[in-house]
């Protein structure tokens, strides 16, 4: 019993912050592009494989491959913008939002296939990032890699939070998500901020996709069920809304944990899928939404 | 008839342009009897009544439904357990379908009212892959789980030659295609359809006229639901069985590129796309990697170049075209 | 004769395919004050956007200083001293005031003078000062009036232009955002301003133009048009019949 509340922790801890990773970016382009980005879950997919290349093929040390996994997904992230994104700014008489659901989306099929085509469908072995575990219970072991793991994110999330909140930038990010005009009119560059930001957020995705990878393996299709959780993090957190997001980040991980230990893997994606249905029908803002805006 | 053809922007020659190729369809399989081609075509025509159902409900509606295909397989797997269980006639089985089908899309047309658009994507999302891992992991039997409906009985005696068959299937679902495209832009010309677009474009307006969204969105999911349900029994009687793969994420990104292409929205998009994507799937299915990367960039193109779709860009080139004509006999 | 400031050449603009203003020729001298008046509608505000780079113009030319700016972007007119302070207000809601007030100064050059520009801003407006920990969205109207003006004060401004100050507010507020905006009108600085309320016109400006259907129609000091009938009566709100409400 007491085993299993500590494996339920640990993981919630673990999956609560990989999936804050994904789901910050997401809240963070939705906020200020108004975009919900579907291609998200690829930027995970190609961060694993980048680590498994990086660790595997060209055998650097791990924080060389967390590097690169950054560096590729920020790239992707950027022109992932100008492609999807950028061209339908500004454009008269569509929607918006489902215009780039689905040219998000699109871009995520041509990410993940090109993989399959590149790589094949065969799960890839990541080697572990650090190795060795430490014992905090009779049996339960945590390893240093999801010690490491966790730190990271966190480190990554509160620097994030400290930029948004604190610096010239994140205060002009901040503003554009609140009057994209208004915030023009001050001088803010949009053109260059908005494939920023969504290279950002995709490089964040791409390092949760380097800790993934390492925790279970490196395949095309890895990118689905971060996908999914980190909508369901953000629908419940409030879209746009930061702090939400990382709430609903740990709720989620705590719920997936409690699956796991309870019922087993198989069933956690129907579950997460009942859980969304069920709170769109009874509480359709989300936990922390009120406003149908989004704000940072 | 002619009040109902007048409601559809299809002029004269539009219309013979539509009954000659009706024509050249009805004829087809009696010049070329290669079954391959003649099941693909089938296969694309109940396509086509699955895309007009949800181009209905996604480009005309507004509606982000994203659960269609599920509906699809609710209508076939109702009307081939109908066709396995029951004595009915096939037929009689396929409308149930459709019946019962709309009922299910009705129930998930309440909570999306109260939804902002992109919610409704993630619910009616969950709601379909709730429904295929329902039946995935059905091991009573009653669905066939995994492995699908066992042996439904088609609609057609089986003292009929393999040809008759395969040319009987392409005529029903010729004639359902036909019925659906022309069927739904009435509908969509109609007051109906009036009513629906006033409340996807300007949802403050449509209150203030006493337009009533639920009532609306009740309707419009309940005709998509049955058409989608039709569809389904369609293929459930075509093919024989039917699995919980028809509503995986890969039918679906095949199915948005075809209503993208097409042009989402318009009458005769889901046409023009579905007998595109049918060509090209055909070609590449063995290669899906390559194929869905293809799709994915088409995808791409068209919605930031071709925003229309096919059909769309086609319009307005069109409309270009006679106002610079007009503009010409203005001034000369 | 100097190079004016501001030199707008038979400028065309407005949405999608409608144009709102239809060959407007304007110009204006480093210092003067201008004030566009006319009804609402007729393309006032486009003017400004187009001017700012928020919209694209169809057809015509716009010169800052002799250099030709018809087509950039509001980002890099702020940069070089082109300061439009919109019609209401346009405040980032959920960030605090002062963070307001900083976004003003969010181009480099004024970024490393915020520190003054805020206290200066803060001398002009003390009741901003009070609430710089606030979100803008608590405040009342009057104090986003003064916020957006504020904001717009925080870069160094070589046009500064400014629609509609009065705006929604009480006659005691307009007073108090006049009395700041005269003092800049007084300087150095070349403001274009669009009002209707004429109280505060007369004090400020020389010239004011009339805006009807998308042209400027007359042009001349405000006695000069207050002696025309016709201008008085609807865009001034003199006497005869209804006042020119809103």
């Amino acid at each position: 019993m007491v085993v299993d509340v500590i494996a339920i922790v640990t993981t919630t801890i673990i999956l609560g912050s990989i999936y804050g990773l994904v789901a910050i970016g997401m809240s963070l382009i939705y906020g200020i592009l108004r975009v919900l980005d579907m291609s998200q879950g690829s930027m995970v997919m190609v961060g694993s494989f980048v680590a498994w290349a990086a660790l595997v093929l060209a055998q650097v040390n791990p924080l060389i491959a967390l590097a690169a996994a950054f560096g590729v997904t920020f790239i992707l992230g950027v022109l992932t913008q100008l492609v999807s994104v950028q061209p339908l700014v500004g454009r008269a008489s569509i929607d918006f939002e489902m215009v780039t659901f689905i040219t998000t989306f699109a871009v995520a099929m041509v990410l993940v296939n090109v993989a399959l085509e590149i790589f094949g469908p065969r799960q890839r072995n990541v080697p572990p990032l650090l190795a060795g575990q430490v014992s905090i219970y009779q049996g339960v072991s945590l390893p240093y890699q999801s010690i490491a793991m966790v730190c990271v994110s966190l480190g990554l999330m509160l620097v994030f939070a400290a930029f948004l909140s604190k610096s010239r930038y994140g205060l002009a990010i901040r503003a554009v998500a609140q009057d994209a005009n208004a915030a023009r009119l001050m001088g803010v560059p949009i053109k260059r901020l908005f494939p920023l930001t969504m290279g950002l957020a995709s490089a964040l995705a791409g390092v949760a996709g380097v800790f993934l990878g390492a925790t279970y393996f490196a395949y095309p299709q890895a990118g689905d069920l971060p996908l999914l959780e980190a909508l369901i993090v953000v629908i419940f957190g409030g879209l746009g809304s930061l702090p939400g997001t990382v709430y609903a980040a740990y709720l989620v991980g705590l719920i997936q944990s409690i699956i796991e230990v309870t019922v087993g893997l198989t069933w956690t994606l129907p579950i997460l899928y009942a859980v969304i249905v069920a709170i769109l029908i009874i509480r359709p803002q989300g936990l922390m939404g009120k406003r149908s805006e989004a704000r940072l | 008839m002619r009040s109902i053809t007048r409601t559809i922007p299809v002029d004269g020659t539009g219309w013979i342009l539509i009954a000659i190729l009706l024509g050249l369809l009805v004829v087809f399989p009696m010049a070329y009897t290669d079954p391959y081609i003649l099941s693909l075509m089938t296969t694309g025509f109940i396509l086509l009544v699955l895309n007009s159902s949800w181009n209905f409900l996604l480009g005309v509606g507004g509606v982000w439904n994203f659960g269609q295909l599920a509906i699809y397989a609710i209508g076939g797997y109702g009307a081939g357990l109908l066709m396995i269980h029951t004595p009915l006639p096939p037929l009689l089985d396929i409308i149930l379908g459709g019946v019962f089908a709309a009922a299910v899309a009705i129930a998930l047309a309440f909570p999306t009212l109260r939804l902002y658009g992109i919610y409704t994507s993630l619910l009616t999302f969950s709601f379909a892959e709730i429904v295929q891992f329902a039946i995935l992991n059905d091991n009573s039997g009653f669905t066939g789980g995994p492995f699908g409906l066992p042996n439904v009985s088609g609609l057609f005696p089986t003292t009929l030659s393999d040809l008759w068959t395969t040319r009987a299937y392409y005529w029903t679902a010729l004639t359902a295609a036909a019925l659906t495209v022309i069927g739904l832009a009435v509908i969509v010309h109609s007051r109906l359809g009036l009513a629906l677009q006033v409340i996807r474009d300007a949802p403050t307006y449509a209150a203030a006229r006493g337009i009533s969204p639920l009532k609306y969105r009740v309707i419009a999911f309940g005709i998509g639901g049955f058409v989608a349900g039709i569809a389904g029994g369609l293929y459930v009687s075509n093919n024989g069985t039917i699995q919980p793969t028809v509503m995986g994420l890969t039918p679906m990104s095949i199915d948005v590129t075809m209503l993208v292409v097409g042009g989402l929205g318009t009458a005769f998009g889901p046409v023009v796309g579905t007998a595109l994507l049918i060509v090209i799937d055909s070609v590449l299915s063995t290669y899906p990697g390559v194929e869905f990367t293809i799709l994915g960039v088409v995808l791409l193109v068209i919605v930031v170049f071709v925003p229309g779709g096919l059909v769309g860009e086609i319009t307005r080139q069109r409309r270009r075209l006679a106002t610079w004509l007009a503009e010409g006999d203005a001034d000369g | 004769m100097q190079t004016p400031l501001l030199a707008i050449t038979d400028l065309w603009a407005g949405y999608q395919e409608t144009p709102i203003v239809r060959g407007i020729d304007l110009t204006i001298q480093a210092g003067e004050t201008v004030v566009l008046i006319g009804p609402n509608g007729h393309g006032k505000t486009t003017l400004l956007r187009t001017i700012s780079g928020l919209i694209r113009a169809y057809h015509g030319e716009i010169r800052l200083a002799g250099r030709l700016i018809t087509g950039r972007s509001p980002e890099e007119l702020t940069a070089g001293g082109l300061i439009h302070i919109p019609q209401g207000d346009a405040l980032f809601p959920d960030l605090l005031v002062e963070e307001n007030l900083l976004m003003g100064a969010y181009p480099p050059p004024a970024w490393r003078r915020r520190h003054q520009s805020l206290e200066r801003v803060y001398e002009l407006f003390p009741q901003l000062k009070s609430r710089a920990e606030q979100p803008a969205r608590t405040l009342s109207g009057g104090e986003r009036r003064q916020l957006s003006i504020g904001r717009g004060l925080m870069r160094e401004a070589k046009l500064l232009m400014i629609d509609e100050p009065s705006l929604g507010l009480a006659p005691l507020l307009i007073d108090s955002v006049y009395a700041v905006i005269e003092e800049i009108a007084k300087s150095t600085t070349t403001v274009l301003l669009v009002e209707e309320n004429f109280k505060h016109i007369r004090r400020l400006a020389k010239r004011v133009c009339v805006l009807e259907m998308g042209r400027i129609v007359r042009t001349g000091t405000l006695d000069e048009l207050l002696n025309d009938a016709v201008v008085a009566e609807s865009y001034l709100g003199v006497v005869r019949g209804p006042k020119n409400g809103r």
